[in-house]
């Protein structure tokens, strides 16, 4: 504990600096050895901060280091050396409510309008003397309300902003009852300002996430026109012949596999289409990074198409079509098939992985035999 | 002359790694041979100096598992005169094999001295929890640096630090010295902050290194660049500020 002549005039942090010291004191000698410090510290503010002596060093004696008659301590990786039933507190609750994060700092900078004390019934305002030198009225300058104020304006704000821009009503809900469990969470103790802290900054960033998916839904509509110019040259294509190219000059096999390529593409738009639905109006999670997918799903989508297609004609599919040696009935199902791999890729490079494996395997088979 | 400082405080996030990478910096940028050794599985310092902590090896890990492995022999070039022992993300699972084993509180320690290299500072991150690790770093160590956030919750975290460093001075290592305790992200002109300081000084008096860091963009982007702030951004505050607590070291071990 530091005496009482630790006097420096209104200082709100004066005599806290013994909650830092174990009950047998420090375990470093502090006051020899090296030349006492200047009162200048970097930064400069400090200078002027201190400049009124502030700094003038108390006594010597105020912390002796008593070695014997502390207590003893349990540290689990020291189990077996400890006297026994020594026991302290190592999880410190000190580092419950400790860092600020920058907003509320700023909060706390520029004050945030209305009062704590307004909101929050007496009793739990009021807290502990943080040591017998700590005043209440010291301590509560600790306490900062300003803190727990700038914590209530967050919530405050969140509310806000949950009410403007989520448009979902469960959503909504949501949010606003995890807001309502943080503000009662500090209303019945301080000490849970971490935890009701942490919640407010789920909601932030929820609304952060659906206030972003707002603004970049523009993009969206940049990709959905992009996806839109490729479904109409596709059909074009298409449309030059019924469900498939038929131009006398074209051989029927290069026919097919520009149908498929085109089917295949149109699946790739039509994933992709759905997608931006899905998140820009419903999850409301659009988040323009993903713009390299919905450029490349279109071309992908053909690609796979052309695929499948030289996977059939050459006969690799005689595990899903019928009989590999006459020819494809209908090129309807070429087309369907084609559809279904640029819609689903994944279902696609599935396949061509299965069938890699089963020629790996036939060769093996061959070369064994 | 090698001398060996820990950089410890169980709260996260207060600048241990910060303050290793930047005074490993200026103590190499002085002319000392440094190493700077990472042990928070986190791997925010190895990251830092541009290395993989789900890949790098050999690594901390290695070292603290198998007591062949010195530390010369993990190290890593991080700039001119400053080698870094990266940790790799297997670490955590490392300190759990560690507790079966019986000098499991002297691996780090045996890992330096049974380097022959000639290296002026060894600086030791710390993860933030006083666990078998962090207690490696203070068994390791002749000196051990406190940085301690400038806010009155984060000043009231010391004391479980001090409880153990009590225990380990108590029973292993009695050489154990404090090297400093240094004030760090203090925000211009903040009372508060300076009543934390005022605090801080009325306790630990000699030992609270004159020089505070502020609080500074620069020493969180740095990393992004694999740089410390000094060769980051020379001129920035937070640069400053750690050169200046270079100094402070070089005068207080010399
Ligand atoms: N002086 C400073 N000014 C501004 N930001 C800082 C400063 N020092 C550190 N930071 C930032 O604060 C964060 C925490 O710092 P750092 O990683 O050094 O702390 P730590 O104690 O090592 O954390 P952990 O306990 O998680 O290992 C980092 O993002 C870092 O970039
Ligand atoms: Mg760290």
């Amino acid at each position: 504990m530091l005496s009482d002549e630790m006097t420096n005039g209104g200082n709100p942090v004066e005599g806290t600096g013994s909650e830092m010291v174990p009950e047998r004191g420090l375990p470093f000698r502090v006051d020899a050895d090296r030349p006492a410090p200047a009162t200048t510290l970097t930064p400069g503010e400090l200078d002027e901060l201190l400049a009124g002596g502030a700094a003038d060093a108390p006594s010597d004696d105020l912390l002796p280091i008593e070695r014997d008659g502390g207590m003893g301590a349990a540290f689990p990786i020291l189990d077996e050396d400890l006297p026994a039933g020594g026991t302290t507190t190592m999880s410190g609750d000190a580092g419950a409510v400790a860092s600020l994060p920058p907003e509320l700092a700023a909060m706390l900078a520029r004050g945030v309008a209305g009062g704590f004390e307004a909101t929050m019934p007496e009793s739990t305002v009021a807290m502990e003397p943080l040591s017998p030198e700590t005043s209440p009225e010291m301590a509560a300058l600790f306490l900062t309300d300003d803190r727990l104020n700038g914590l209530w304006g967050r919530m405050d704000a969140a509310q806000q902003a949950v009410r403007v821009s989520v448009p979902s009503l469960d959503l909504a809900r949501k949010l606003l009852s995890e807001i309502e469990t943080a503000r009662n969470l500090l209303l019945q103790n301080r000490d849970n300002f971490e935890e009701s802290e942490r919640k407010v900054s789920g909601v932030e960033l929820e609304v952060t996430i659906i206030q972003r998916s707002m603004t970049e839904s523009r993009a969206a509509t940049g990709l959905f026109l992009y996806e839109l110019a490729w479904s109409t040259l596709l059909i074009f294509i298409l449309g030059l012949g019924g469900f498939g190219i038929n131009l006398p000059w074209l051989s029927d096999t290069l026919a097919y596999a520009i149908s498929s390529a085109a089917w295949g593409g149109l699946g790739g738009i039509v994933a992709a289409i759905s997608a931006l639905w899905r998140h820009v109006s419903l999850e409301m999670d659009f988040s323009k990074s993903y713009w390299m997918w919905y450029i490349a799903n279109p071309i992908m989508g053909i690609f796979l198409g052309v695929v499948m297609y030289l996977l059939m004609v050459a006969g690799l599919f005689s595990l899903t079509l019928s009989s590999p040696s006459d020819q494809i009935t209908s090129p309807l199902i070429i087309y369907f098939i084609a559809f279904v791999v640029g819609f689903r890729q994944n279902v696609a490079w599935d396949l061509i992985k299965r069938v890699t494996n089963v020629m790996n395997l036939t060769e093996a088979e061959e070369k064994a035999g | 002359m090698r001398r060996v400082i820990a950089v410890a405080n169980q709260k996260g996030g207060v600048g241990k790694t910060t303050t290793v990478i930047n005074l490993g910096a200026s103590l190499a940028a002085m002319g000392y041979r440094v190493v700077v050794v990472d042990l928070d599985s986190q791997g925010a310092l190895t990251a830092s100096f541009g290395y993989n902590p789900y890949e790098v090896r050999p690594s901390t890990t290695e070292m603290m598992l198998d007591s062949n492995i010195t530390l010369a022999g993990i190290l890593r070039g991080g700039r001119e005169r400053l080698d870094v022992a990266p940790a790799s993300s297997e670490l955590l699972s490392a300190e759990y094999r560690l507790l079966k084993q019986p000098d499991r509180t002297h691996r780090l320690r045996h890992a330096i001295e049974a380097s022959k290299d000639d290296f002026d500072f060894v600086i030791i991150d710390t993860p933030p929890n006083l666990g078998l690790l962090t207690v490696n770093a203070l068994v390791a160590a002749g000196e051990l640096l406190i940085p301690v956030k400038t806010d009155y919750l984060a000043m009231r975290g010391v004391r479980p630090l001090l409880e153990s460093v009590w225990l380990i001075r108590d029973k292993i290592n009695p050489e154990l010295d404090l090297l400093g305790v240094l004030p760090t992200m203090y925000p211009a002109g903040s009372d508060h902050a300076t009543a934390v300081v005022e605090e801080l000084r009325a306790v630990f008096k000699n030992r609270l290194f004159r020089t505070s860091i502020p609080v500074d963009e620069a020493a969180a982007i740095a990393p992004v660049a694999r740089k410390a702030a000094m060769d980051f951004k020379p001129d920035s505050p937070v640069a400053t500020a750690y050169r200046r607590l270079a100094e402070e070291v070089s005068d207080a071990l010399r």
